[in-house]
């Protein structure tokens, strides 16, 4: 017989939750333990916010967030979807209050933390992908906490989100929702590789990518004023912050060196951002 | 459309928030949310509006330092104020 399972407590950044299932979901259980398992809040206190997945009459699903239905007549792929959606959103809005948030990825080798800054469909999470693959540890591909005085990057080792136009390049990946079907593969970061997940790490370089069809891999340090505008679109709410996300934004372009990256191939895109890594990290040696 | 100041306009930094870089100041217009970098002449002008300062003392002051035409100079400098002067980061009041 199955019975209810109750996921979590679980830590995105500062949004706390479970995910509470009805009984009868084949599969689905185990989905989501899996797709959520980074997240899991060892340490953290309550409250914590309630996701449940629920049957509705025509076998389709239904989720609910405090209570409040977001969305239903869900597949369990749909599922998966809006749940990590919300999860995104929550934990972003639960945050920013508090801090600065980059919409970036991040990724971390031999002790030092890069991170990728872009706006959607930039390529953020097809770049971290092939960092991971490569041997990189995995920060987030989503939303970058910096500590703007340590200049330490705070895991948040959500899933990466793979949509399809990136699934060609990572066929082992692949990873459809329980029932067949998926908006975007949610990957497990311990699926590409198993402790591929990196603690808090001191940042190096700031490498914005951006795919671009065909394009020659193309590096380009950004001057600190052209950094802040590149990177402003990046910010979360820099409206509703904007002397806080100025200031931040500012201070990071005086104390690491940033890069815009154009990537065609993958490749050839990861050869010239772990290039750049490289050189930074002797560039430290030397200041060191 | 064009903008003819008149010389003794006198342009002040409105609402902003600077960030200065060696090369170059990054400027956010309170009043509009908008981001502007500004480097080369663009920065020396903004530096020389630390106080407010009339249009013809600007131009002055330029033609004094770079061998052009005051016409040019103004030219220059109006074409320079429209988008700042649009944005709110300049204001304009009338001199005496």
């Amino acid at each position: 017989m199955q019975v209810p399972w109750r996921g979590g407590p679980y830590a995105a950044l500062d949004h706390h939750f479970t995910v509470h299932l009805d009984a009868g979901i084949p599969g689905l259980a185990e989905y989501l333990a899996d797709t959520l398992g980074e997240l899991a809040a060892g340490n953290v206190a309550g409250p914590f916010d309630r996701y449940e997945v629920q049957r509705q009459a025509d076998d389709l699903l239904q989720l609910t967030f405090q209570n409040s239905p977001f969305g239903t007549r869900l597949t369990p792929s749909g599922v998966a979807s809006h749940l990590s959606w919300h999860i995104n959103n929550q934990a972003i809005n639960k945050t920013l209050p508090r801090a600065t948030l980059l919409h970036s990825a991040a990724v971390a080798r031999d002790g030092w933390a890069i991170a990728l800054p872009a706006v959607m469909e930039s390529g953020k999470s097809t770049t971290t992908t092939g960092l991971v693959q490569r041997g990189w540890s995995y920060l987030t591909d989503e939303a970058v906490e910096l500590d703007p005085e340590s200049l330490l990057v705070k895991p948040f080792a959500k899933s990466i989100a793979l949509d399809p136009g990136s699934w060609p390049l990572f066929p082992a990946l692949e990873r459809p929702a329980p029932g067949g079907g998926a908006e975007q593969w949610h990957v497990p970061p311990g699926r590409i590789r198993i402790d591929a997940v990196a603690p808090i790490t001191p940042l190096i370089a700031i490498i914005s990518p951006r795919y671009e069809a065909g394009a020659p891999a193309q590096v380009e340090r950004l001057e600190g004023g052209e950094a802040v505008m590149h990177l402003s679109p990046t910010i979360f709410s820099f409206s509703t912050y904007p002397e806080r996300s100025l200031r931040f934004l500012a201070g990071l372009a005086r104390r690491v060196p940033a890069y815009r990256v154009t990537l065609g191939d993958l490749d050839e895109g990861l050869d010239a951002i772990e290039a750049v890594f490289e050189e930074c990290l002797a560039a430290r040696k030397v200041t060191a | 459309m064009s903008w003819s100041p008149s010389a003794r306009d006198v342009w002040s930094r409105g609402h902003v928030i600077e960030e200065p870089f060696e090369e170059s100041v990054v400027v956010y217009a309170t009043r509009s949310q908008t981001l502007h970098r500004l480097a080369g002449t663009s920065r020396v002008l903004w530096d020389l509006l630390e106080r407010p300062r009339a249009v013809a003392e600007i131009v002055d002051e330029i033609c004094a330092s770079y061998s052009v035409p005051s016409e040019r100079v103004l030219a220059d400098v109006t074409k320079w104020a429209e988008p700042l002067i649009a944005a709110r980061a300049l204001v304009v009041t009338q001199g005496d």
